[in-house]
């Protein structure tokens, strides 16, 4: 396992991910380092910088193989696609770009943006490019033609987009501090996930698409659970009195003592230096079932295992 | 000591669940109360495995110590106290009043008003029947536990009265004020039978030797000094804290003293002799409250950087550090059985935690031959046994901590009378 990372000071570092110790240092760069990529056979490394280049890297040996010059500022974003043989690039110069991994040549360049473009991820299957940008859009594209596919207009500032490897969830993190998850199919928005107090810097789906990572100014890591139709119980509000209600504020699900601060609806995780409690529902028993909550060892294979696939079981 | 500790277990979740809003509901004893009853505890366990459906609570920081109970007042906390028996709480506020509370419930019994500025301090009489308030209305007032009445206004400080404490007999209280002097007043006629003076800033705390001989006092002069109670004479002054003294106590057995303070220490000081045997380091954050547990083994205090604190009265190691408070704590006390502590803050609540540690998780030591026959009292807090070596003993549930020794017996416990220890 391996990490690359860039740095401000120029360089490209690649760590071995078990020990921390530092593998190669890639010196090229003349300008600080936005953003950097392995591909996904490990053997490429993709670098966007400042110098407004985009460069190429064998991962083995720290050789130079590239070097991407079309960009006319800074280089925001950069991502292979799932096979390796393309990149995508965002700049400050409002542009997209989509290059040959082999040949260096820039294959398209998407424009429409109307701002600095801070982010750009590849679809799982390679066929469409996503964007985000400080012109508060999320945009999608194709990646073979450059056709501008949809555009996911928000409030604020995206710093980061993510796409399902599925390619029907799109996430972007936003400066206000929310992370928003949209239909990539319809672009429609489908759930804000609040909890975050500062800028989000960073987000990622987990490789079945069901959970979402991210990253913030606020200084803690979340994880969510990407919010499924018809599950209730994942979206709940917390009252005054401590009592977890239904979102359409019906049912008394649970209370929790006063002197925890609870995590936010959706969330699973949270790293951060304050504490938090989170409460999580999908198997349980509340609302009118909630005398099956129990389940005495002699009876617990009559009446299932809980992980036998009755998730989010919905009872009002 | 595993049925202890269930047992100490299950008076804690008792309470939880009853001091909770989820009490008015009784599947949410599973679904609220166990769900966030996080303990590392094979009962916990035990418990959780046959609720396996009930929502899962977690914390970030593992296993942490939440509040058995915590009642909001719509006031800033001064100051709290348990009644002797434990079943009651009073506490003293900056909305004038001072409020009794079920120590079990959390739901308010009484509220005491006369008062006409923030109350400073409370104190229940051992035998409960009266409490004493001190306030910054310069009075001192004596209350009727049960009905509610003023029985007595304590005039002749010129100052905010800070603090108030009943000798264990219940015939004195003594008060500390602003006005740089601590009096003794008799509480049946209120008149004012001494007035202490010394220190040379005005005093944040007082407090009775149980024996009733002495009195302590902790002042902004960075002093605490101990008085002969019936003289009114000095006998020691306690120096080495560098900050104002915000709060002392005597222990049970009137050996120790002691102090907390601004300078950010607790210190235990030797009673008769003044001299100072130890200092807990609360780290960044000023002292305002400390108290002993009555068997004298661990010291709670209250501290500005909104914690509660235990620490081992011998070896000075923090037992705890429990957060819950969003403000600082200005006033914590163990319940008399040493079971429960009470904490009262800035921020308008009252919390109630449980106050063991694991650490005096002991055997219960003492008894020199075989022990035969061993119950729970009713309400468990305490368990009796009998031994082959002609004593019954009596010791507290959930700490280990010996109560009594009943000897005289001639002739040794049978096991098969195992039903001739009893407890009521």
């Amino acid at each position: 396992m391996r990490i690359v990372s860039g740095s401000s000071d120029n360089s490209v570092r690649v760590w071995d991910a078990s020990t921390g110790v530092k593998l190669k240092k890639l010196k090229g760069h003349t300008n600080r380092v936005n953003s950097v990529a392995f591909s996904r056979d490990g053997t490429r490394i993709v670098s966007g910088s400042s110098d407004n280049s985009v460069r190429v890297w064998k991962a083995s040996t720290g050789v130079k193989l590239k070097k991407l010059k079309g960009h006319t500022s800074w280089v925001n974003s950069v991502a292979f696609s799932n096979d390796s043989t393309r990149i995508v690039s965002g700049s400050h110069d409002h542009s997209v770009r989509v290059w040959d991994v082999l040949t260096g040549v820039e294959m398209k360049e998407l424009k429409g943006h109307t701002s600095w473009v801070n982010a750009v991820a590849f679809s799982g299957d390679g066929t469409q490019v996503v964007s985000g940008s400080s012109d508060n859009s999320v945009r999608v594209w194709d990646a073979l033609t450059g056709v501008q596919l949809k555009e996911l207009k928000g409030t604020n500032w995206v710093n980061s987009v993510a796409i399902s490897s599925d390619g029907t969830r799109i996430v972007s993190g936003l400066s206000d501090s929310s992370v928003r998850v949209w239909d990539a199919s319809t672009g429609v928005e489908l759930k804000e996930l609040k909890g975050h107090t500062r800028s989000v810097n960073s987000v990622a789906f987990s490789s079945d698409g069901m959970q979402i990572v991210s990253g913030s100014d606020d200084k803690s890591v979340r994880g969510w659970d990407v919010p499924k139709i018809g599950c209730k119980h994942l979206a709940w509000n917390l009252a005054d009195t401590n009592w977890i209600i239904s979102s359409e504020g019906q049912n008394h699900y649970m209370w929790v003592p006063q002197a925890v601060k609870l995590a936010p609806p959706f969330t699973f995780l949270i790293i951060s230096r304050s504490p938090f409690g989170i409460v999580e529902f999908r198997r349980s028993m509340i609302g009118v079932d909630w005398v099956h909550c129990y389940t005495p060892c002699w009876n617990r294979l009559v009446l299932g295992n809980p992980t036998a696939g009755d998730d989010h079981i919905v009872s009002n | 000591m595993e049925l202890a500790r269930d047992v100490g277990e299950s008076a804690n979740f008792a309470t939880y669940f009853t001091g909770s809003p989820a009490a008015e509901s009784t599947p949410h004893l599973y679904i609220s109360a166990l769900a966030t009853w996080s303990q590392d505890t094979n009962l916990c366990h035990n418990w959780k495995n046959q609720f396996s459906r009930i929502p899962v609570f977690t914390h970030t920081k593992g296993m942490i110590d939440l509040p058995l109970m915590t009642v909001s007042a719509r006031s800033a906390i001064a100051a709290v106290a348990f009644s002797s028996d434990g079943t009651q709480i009073v506490s003293g506020s900056n909305n004038y009043y001072v409020q009794v509370w079920d120590a079990s419930t959390g739901v308010e019994l009484k509220k005491l008003k006369g008062h006409t500025s923030w109350v400073n301090s409370v104190a229940f009489s051992s035998d409960g029947t009266r409490i004493a308030s001190g306030s910054d209305d310069k009075s001192a007032r004596v209350w009727d536990a049960s009905t509610g009445v003023e029985l007595k206004k304590l005039n002749g400080h010129t100052g905010s009265v800070s603090s108030v404490a009943f000798s264990s007999d219940g015939t004195w209280i003594v008060s500390g004020s602003y006005d740089h002097s601590v009096r003794v007043w008799d509480v049946s006629t209120g008149v004012e039978l001494k007035k202490l003076k010394g220190h040379s800033g005005s005093i944040n705390s007082v407090a009775f030797s149980s024996d009733g001989t002495r009195i302590v006092s902790g002042s902004y002069d960075k002093s605490a000094r101990v008085w002969d109670a019936s003289t009114g004479v000095e006998l020691k002054k306690l120096k080495g804290h560098t900050g104002s003294v915000s709060s002392v106590a005597f222990s049970s057995d009137g050996t120790w003293i002691v102090s907390g303070s601004y300078d950010h220490t607790v210190r235990v000081w030797d009673a008769s002799t003044g001299v100072m045997m130890r200092v807990l380091w609360c780290h960044t954050s000023r002292v305002k409250s400390v108290a002993f547990s009555r068997d004298s083994t661990r010291i709670v205090s209250g501290c500005c950087d909104d914690s509660v604190r235990v620490w081992d009265a011998w070896t000075g190691m923090e037992l705890k550090k429990l957060k819950g408070h969003t403000h600082t704590v200005n006033s914590v006390a163990f319940s008399n059985d040493g079971t429960r502590i009470v904490s009262g803050s800035e921020g308008k609540s009252v919390q109630v935690w449980d106050a063991s540690t694991g650490v005096e998780m002991k055997e219960l030591k003492g008894h020199t031959g075989l022990v035969n026959s061993v119950a729970f009292s009713s309400d468990g807090t305490q368990i009796v046994s009998g031994s082959s070596d002609n004593s019954v003993r009596v010791w507290d549930a959930s700490t280990g901590v010996e109560l009594k020794a009943m000897k005289g017996h001639t002739c040794v416990f049978e096991r098969q009378h195992a039903d001739c220890v009893w407890l009521v």
